[in-house]
């Protein structure tokens, strides 16, 4: 009764309001966060792999360094907390018959960026970017999205997975 | 509209169902703050990141500030809310109006 009573003068003089904000899950899922920080990492070793050119580190070149080697870390974090999200949140039981090593997969990527982050090592980072984009295919695929592969048009130019979206 | 610092607000938003469902109404006492703030009261805040919020209070830390959360899994983390400080509390809750079952529904 005080409900309705309240509604009817919200609707006149429109009461203010207060926000109980939470975290609900808002079915925006889109592997390409992932694919980009892998991206973001293989990028970054190439840029320390150039280092190794130098017979001198500068302190420049030192707060240099530091910032990539900080950037790989942090996007390595970034990886596992994308896919873990997806992983998580998207992926139900009928996806994970559909393709099931999806499991596996997930927990592979989880190795992989460990060890993407441990070492300065490209081929470590090229292997985490094809279970990334293996698993942004499983993604597509599961929302009937085909897919097609290209070179992304800037560095590092590695090979993507991307949807195909119609207009 | 505040009448002898009190006032009603519209919730909207789902972190405090069940207790407060989205689009219920409640009575805010402004001049509650005064008050001694208590672990499960519900009060208004002004967050610097999330604006206007209503939460329940987690904990009163041993330096006066105050930890929110809010009532289900789905709300955000009592860590990531981070705590405040009474002068970010705009009022306490004195009275719930709950949306009716069927509206909710």
């Amino acid at each position: 009764m005080f409900y309705n009573l309240i509604n009817r003068l919200d609707e006149k003089f429109h009461f203010s309001t207060v926000s109980a904000h939470c975290d609900i899950p808002c079915k925006i899922y889109d592997p390409i966060t992932a694919q980009l920080a892998v991206l973001t990492m293989v990028r970054m070793v190439d840029l320390l792999n150039e280092f190794d050119n130098k017979a001198e580190f500068s302190a420049n070149d030192h707060a240099q360094f530091s910032r990539l080697v900080a950037q790989k870390e942090s996007h390595g974090k970034q990886v596992k907390e994308e896919i873990t999200v997806i992983w998580g949140d998207f992926i139900k039981a009928p996806q994970l018959e559909q393709f099931p090593e999806l499991h596996s997969l997930v927990h592979s990527i989880m190795l992989s960026a460990s060890s993407a982050k441990q070492h300065i090592n490209k081929a470590t980072t090229l292997e985490l970017l094809s279970k990334v984009n293996r698993f942004a295919e499983i993604f597509w695929q599961c929302k009937d999205v085909e897919t097609y592969t290209a070179v992304c048009p800037y560095p590092p130019e590695q090979t993507l997975v991307y949807p195909v979206l119609s207009k | 509209m505040t009448l002898f610092g009190l006032k009603i607000w519209k919730v909207t938003g789902h972190s405090m169902f069940p207790r407060i469902p989205q689009h219920s109404y409640v009575l805010v006492g402004h001049w509650y703050t005064f008050k001694k703030i208590k672990p499960n009261q519900t009060i208004l805040i002004n967050h610097p990141q999330y604006g206007l919020l209503i939460k329940t209070v987690a904990i009163v830390d041993k330096n006066h500030l105050i930890w929110c959360k809010g009532e289900n899994a789905s709300s955000i983390a009592v860590e990531k809310l981070g705590p405040v400080s009474k002068k970010q509390i705009i009022g306490r809750v004195l009275k719930v109006f709950l949306k009716p079952l069927k509206k909710q529904l």
